[in-house]
């Protein structure tokens, strides 16, 4: 298995792959340093939490729904399918891979991202100190806020994975993201929705200690079923 | 029997259908160990299905088929270890180099380090392997196509098309390189539609139409048991291609003449002499000779047409 998660890795290098990790999450820096700019100053708690909640409520789903894509068309493009499907390798075991990489992906941009966030608190502390956040920075709050974004996230991912790698065109996945994320913005207040996956990794932030449990359950949860029964699915299908 | 006697491929009543068109109907197929099996037919005659159903990229709807003795549908990693393809040359990562492409795949079949040397001397490939993927051409794709579908020695060869693209080199190149691989122990399966290439490269041949086998075996009998060529030099070609198609008769063009299949005999070529001098065509060149492929291919087209 770990033979196989190399080979799915390596086949990202110098690829588009690369460019979106590291984007999205200095994305988020970049408004962070903005917001300490331009908007009055807070607490280390206040950004960290509102820094992070960014991410998860547009820019980390967004970056998903891309990332997956760009996954998936490292096989659909070159029309790949068929030599891979062909070797003496159990298909599972392929899928598996490019579920654990996405998934190892994501956790990188959540390093990333905390890494960023705390440089361009280092930034503002040395540009600007006035416009520093009070207060301490917590790494620990940092890493709690994204690990658990993280956990929430799985369940999303892999659907959009599922969607990604089961069609050919990007067209499907894309439909998908798009619309989870808007429904995320738009119906994000309502309780119900920490049951629609792409609200899942924003619930983390919600203030309720049971919706924040709950959506990191059911995303870890969620996500792992649905890499199975993905994993199931595709390897069943015919190529 | 034994895996060492089984035949390369052996498919037995296999089918496939998609909804309620029967793509492949009811194929029986062997190819026995050391050939060069041409696999021939027309664009939807289902050659390609065969070779998805022969790599289990597809479940077969009846029948079954067998490489090496190993039932595809059961057994798929068992016959997938002892095949290699290739199917389509632009499935590479364009982002890595022709040694990483290579790199993925060896690892993935668990083979040492030194099988990506020993394939790209093969399909003689050493000195661009270094390069990525995205600045090779066609021809310098299906080589290294066939360097990984040659990663681990396998026993059977399937190759889609492998000519495609290449220009007359690299098809010279291609040719000496699948005619010498029976040598090496590998069964060769060969779908291609350049026939001169096949008749040059091929010791046996398959012939699907709609979906059925309608002719197989060595290449060399068939071509002996097929109705010969007739070959004219006319003083005006495109009127005798006219006349000819009015009788209801394909030639086709070939080296200033047109050749069709003399399926009537002597009397037939003598009626044609006749035809075509009444017209007032003059008629340069008559003789007879044996069939090529290319003709044989058209006879078997023409009689199945006809049939249905």
């Amino acid at each position: 298995m770990l033979t196989t998660l190399y080979v799915e890795a390596r086949k990202l290098k110098g690829s588009l792959v690369a460019w979106l990790c590291l984007a999205a999450p200095t994305l988020v820096a970049v408004l962070l340093s903005v917001i300490f700019f331009r908007v009055r100053v807070a607490s280390w708690t206040d950004n960290l939490t509102g820094a992070t909640g960014l991410w998860a409520y547009f820019v980390m789903p967004m970056t998903i729904t891309a990332l997956t894509i760009l996954v998936a068309q490292v096989e659909h493009g070159p029309r790949a399918w068929d030599h891979l499907l062909a070797l003496p390798v159990p298909r599972w075991r392929l899928f598996a891979a490019k579920g654990i990489v996405v998934m190892g992906l994501i956790a990188l941009m959540s390093v990333l991202l905390a890494l960023e966030i705390r440089a361009a608190g280092f930034m503002v502390e040395h540009v600007a100190p006035k416009r520093a956040p009070t207060g301490v920075f917590s790494w620990l709050l940092l890493i709690k806020l994204l690990s658990a974004m993280w956990g929430a996230a799985l369940f999303m991912a892999m659907i959009q994975l599922w969607v990604a790698l089961r069609f050919r065109s990007f067209v499907a996945p894309l439909t998908v993201g798009v619309a989870g994320t808007f429904f995320a913005v738009a119906a994000f207040g309502a309780p119900e929705t920490v049951f629609v996956p792409w609200v899942m990794p924003v619930s983390v932030i919600a203030g309720d200690h049971a919706r924040h449990m709950m959506a990191v359950t059911l995303g870890i949860g969620g996500g792992i079923l649905t890499l199975l029964a993905m994993m199931v699915s595709l390897s069943r299908r015919e190529a | 029997m034994t895996q060492d006697t089984a035949p390369a491929v052996q498919a037995v009543g296999l089918s496939k259908a998609f909804g309620r068109h029967l793509a492949v109907s009811g194929l029986d197929l062997t190819v026995e160990a050391g050939q060069i099996y041409g696999f021939l037919g027309a664009n939807g005659a289902g050659k390609t299905t065969t070779i998805r159903l022969m790599l289990g990229l597809l479940r077969p709807t009846q029948g079954a088929v067998r490489i090496f003795g190993h039932d595809v549908g059961r057994h798929r990693i068992a016959a997938a270890r002892l095949t290699g393809s290739l199917l389509e040359a632009r499935a590479t990562y364009d982002n890595l180099t022709g040694r990483e492409n290579l790199d993925g795949t060896r690892r993935l079949l668990g083979l040492p380090a030194s099988e990506i040397d020993r394939t790209l001397e093969i399909v003689d490939m050493g000195a661009a392997a270094d390069r990525r993927m995205g600045h090779y051409s066609l021809g310098m794709r299906q080589r290294l196509g066939l360097a990984r579908a040659l990663l681990g020695g396998p026993r059977l060869l399937v190759l889609d098309e492998p000519m495609n693209g290449l220009d007359p080199d690299g098809i010279r190149d291609m040719r000496a390189l699948i005619r010498a691989l029976p040598e090496r122990g590998v069964t060769v399966f060969l779908s291609s539609h350049l026939l001169s290439e096949v008749q040059q490269t091929a010791t046996h041949i398959g012939l699907m139409h709609d979906g059925r086998m309608v002719r197989q075996g060595p290449i060399a009998e068939l071509l002996k048991r097929a109705a010969p060529d007739l070959f004219l030099r006319t003083g005006d070609l495109a009127r005798a291609r006219a006349l000819l198609t009015a009788d209801k008769l394909t030639a086709i063009d070939e080296a200033g003449g047109l050749v069709l299949p003399l399926t009537g005999g002597d009397a037939q070529a003598a009626a044609i002499n006749r035809r075509l001098v009444s017209a007032g065509i003059d008629v340069i060149e008559l003789s007879v000779r044996q069939a090529t492929l290319e003709t044989l291919y058209l006879q078997v087209q023409t009689a199945e047409a006809e049939a249905a």
